[in-house]
């Protein structure tokens, strides 16, 4: 089990690398001065280095300080996965595939194998969520939803 | 101040067509509805509602947004009394008090005592913003970029020095949220700034992509973490209980004027309505007569909350609106809306479209009437909700969530940058670190870069210039004491001790 120590002080070194980063990409431009005033580059390499000072600090500070307590609760951990992951399978399917499809599929997987709900439950959540977005969003406010190749096949797009 | 009065009448004829009431109405039930749901508060539930506005004049879309906004404060304090659950983290410290008073089958009257309150709370924060909108807003017509920087400066140090939260941690969501800002485009010299070569960072990253990802999933993956234990209480309210709390308001108007008091001070200076409720509620308990009850079930731990709550939720539009600094993380999500809206936030935005802010203030009195109302009449409907299985919701919620990211630009970098986001509010959640002050920094970061280069350029380069005058160096002067104000109170504190 990870402790709040190890998880406060790798989140620090983290925000510490971002900033690192942002000073990388700042220094691909000019970070001094130009005709226009200060170049495009000096305000990030600022900012980026004082969020790389500040992350080092409050990762030495958290090494020293946070306390050693797991930073989960009982099956926590399994929680947050079992809902991340098809979460973020679902975003990833979406560009490729459509909303539709995608959505049911998570809808009724969530509802089934992750809560366990009863068939009906799911599978009414599964086949009535798709179409009543399509009508909210693509029908009646005219924002246009992600399609794939079933929207292409059925004529909808 | 005559002029003000005018102004707010021509306001109150642009705000009560029926086409802007009928908004207000659709606004407060989603904003309950968002409310009341874990996972959708207000910054998220405007960010997803935004898309949907582009096509509307910018008086309506802010109508129905601010709506929403009155209507999430309303829904989130709903579900800290009846199921102990706080549906926005503005209203966690509703739950201490507002939660045993509905165990104790007081539920009716704890929800009209932090409806009232709430209702009360609203209604001073609007009225100070008519009263003092316009004399900042022509104040800061004198302001030249190292003015603005300063205040941008000031509104960041605010958050540091009196956010609540660990002042390095906070330092450390800002430089984020400023880093994040910088991505794409310069603004000046056209240069791709931070894309290493990725096409789709050109454009730079949504501050609402971000806003549905830190907000929206992270809170979920909060909620799922710590278990959802809820446990409900019946949630109807008569007409009776109503009148009943009404007319015991008055025996708490020392703790409510003083909470709207704090409501208000943290709205303007961007402290944000959390941070506002909960140090209404420690100097209540402090402070109040009936402290030894407080965490028991005692009202005025209700009434104090909810009146900062909802005045500092009131009151952040007004510097969003003079200065162009939004004081809580909705409200600046509605100024990113503004500015997408091809309106500029602050000073010009009183004489160039004084139908937009005085349309927008006297909304803000006629909605809360609306959300009052409406959420008193409504509320069983709305708790009824909450007994769906969470099974259920979560994924709902969520696949909102997600087609909410694909809208900003139907793009699926954007939903993938959602669930990216999702995991960082996850982390920040979990180690304590504010998630406003990045929201914050992401939105006023190109303006707050603008500002400093601005000034540099007249400067020739020298910091002086954000001394050069009273002005300036008073703005400055406060900014560095909010910094200091950590260390000050640390020190203090240990000569105490000693």
């Amino acid at each position: 089990m990870i402790s709040r120590r190890a998880a406060e002080t790798g989140f620090a070194l983290l925000t510490a690398g971002f900033g690192l980063v942002v000073v990388g990409g700042a220094v691909q431009h000019g970070t001094g001065w130009d005709v226009a005033g200060p170049a495009a580059g000096y305000f990030p390499l600022r900012i980026g280095g004082l969020l790389a000072l500040l992350g080092l600090v409050l990762a030495a500070r958290m090494a020293l300080t946070a306390p050693r307590e797991a930073l989960l609760g009982e099956g926590a951990a399994r929680r947050v996965v079992a809902l991340f992951i098809p979460t973020a399978l679902f975003a990833a399917a979406m560009p490729w595939l459509g909303t539709y499809l995608p959505m049911a599929l998570y809808l009724l997987w969530m509802a089934r194998v992750v809560g366990g709900q009863g068939w009906l439950a799911s599978a009414a959540l599964a086949l009535l969520a798709p179409p009543a977005c399509f009508l909210l969003f693509e029908t009646w406010l005219m924002v246009p939803l992600a399609k794939g190749p079933i929207e292409e096949a059925l004529g909808l797009w | 101040m005559v002029n003000d009065l005018a102004a707010l009448m021509h306001g109150f004829e642009v705000a009560l067509t029926l086409h802007h009431i009928v908004l207000m109405f659709a606004g407060v039930l989603i904003g309950i509805l968002v409310g009341v749901l874990p996972g959708l508060g207000a910054p998220n539930g405007v960010a997803l509602l935004l898309p949907l506005t582009f096509a509307m004049q910018p008086v309506s879309a802010i109508i129905l947004l601010s709506s929403m906004y009155w209507g999430a404060l309303f829904g989130g304090s709903t579900t800290s009394i009846l199921f102990n659950i706080p549906g926005e983290p503005s209203s966690v410290a509703t739950t201490f008090d507002g939660h045993p008073m509905a165990r104790q089958g007081r539920a009716a009257e704890a929800l009209s005592t932090a409806f009232l309150s709430a209702g009360f709370g609203a209604m001073v924060g609007v009225v100070v913003v008519t009263l003092i909108a316009n004399e900042i807003a022509s104040f800061a017509l004198r302001f030249s970029p190292a003015e603005y920087f300063a205040v941008y400066f000031l509104a960041f140090a605010a958050f540091i020095g009196m956010g609540g939260t660990d002042p390095l941690k906070t330092a450390v969501s800002l430089l984020i949220g400023l880093s994040l800002a910088a991505v794409g485009m310069d603004t000046v010299s056209g240069e791709m700034r931070l894309t290493f070569g990725t096409d789709a960072l050109v454009k730079g990253i949504s501050f609402l992509v971000a806003v549905i990802g830190l907000f929206g999933i992270g809170e979920l993956l909060t909620t799922v973490d710590e278990g959802l234990h809820a446990d409900a209480v019946d949630g109807r309210i008569g007409l009776r209980d109503v009148w009943r709390t009404l007319l015991g308001m008055p025996r708490h108007w020392v703790a409510l004027i003083r909470s709207t008091a704090i409501g208000v001070w943290m709205g303007i200076t961007p402290g944000g309505p959390t941070a506002a409720s909960f140090m209404a509620y420690g100097v209540a308990r402090r402070v109040s007569r009936n402290r030894a009850r407080f965490g028991t079930g005692e009202p005025e731990g209700v009434v104090s909350p909810e009146a900062a709550d909802h005045s500092a939720g009131v009151s952040a539009l007004l510097p969003m609106l003079a200065l162009g600094v939004p004081g809580s993380a909705t409200a600046a999500v509605m100024m990113g809306g503004l500015m997408i809206w091809g309106l500029q936030p602050g000073p010009m935005l009183f004489q160039e479209r004084p139908d937009f802010v005085w349309g927008l203030i006297a909304s803000i009195y006629v909605a809360n009437i609306v959300a009052l109302v409406t959420v008193l009449s409504t509320i069983p409907i709305f708790a009824g909700i909450m007994r769906l299985p969470f099974a259920l919701l979560a994924p709902l919620i969520l696949t909102i969530c997600l087609t909410g990211a694909w809208m900003v630009s139907g793009s699926g970098f954007d939903v993938a940058m959602a669930c990216g986001f999702g995991l960082l509010g996850y982390g920040m959640k979990k180690l304590d670190y504010p998630i406003a002050p990045l929201v914050l920094a992401m939105v006023l970061g190109d303006k707050a870069e603008d500002a400093f280069r601005q000034s540099m350029l007249m400067s020739q380069g020298a910091l002086s210039i954000f001394w050069a005058n009273g002005l300036v160096a008073s703005l400055m002067g406060l900014a560095l004491f909010f910094l200091a104000l950590p260390f000050l109170q640390r020190l203090f504190s240990r000569s105490n001790a000693a």
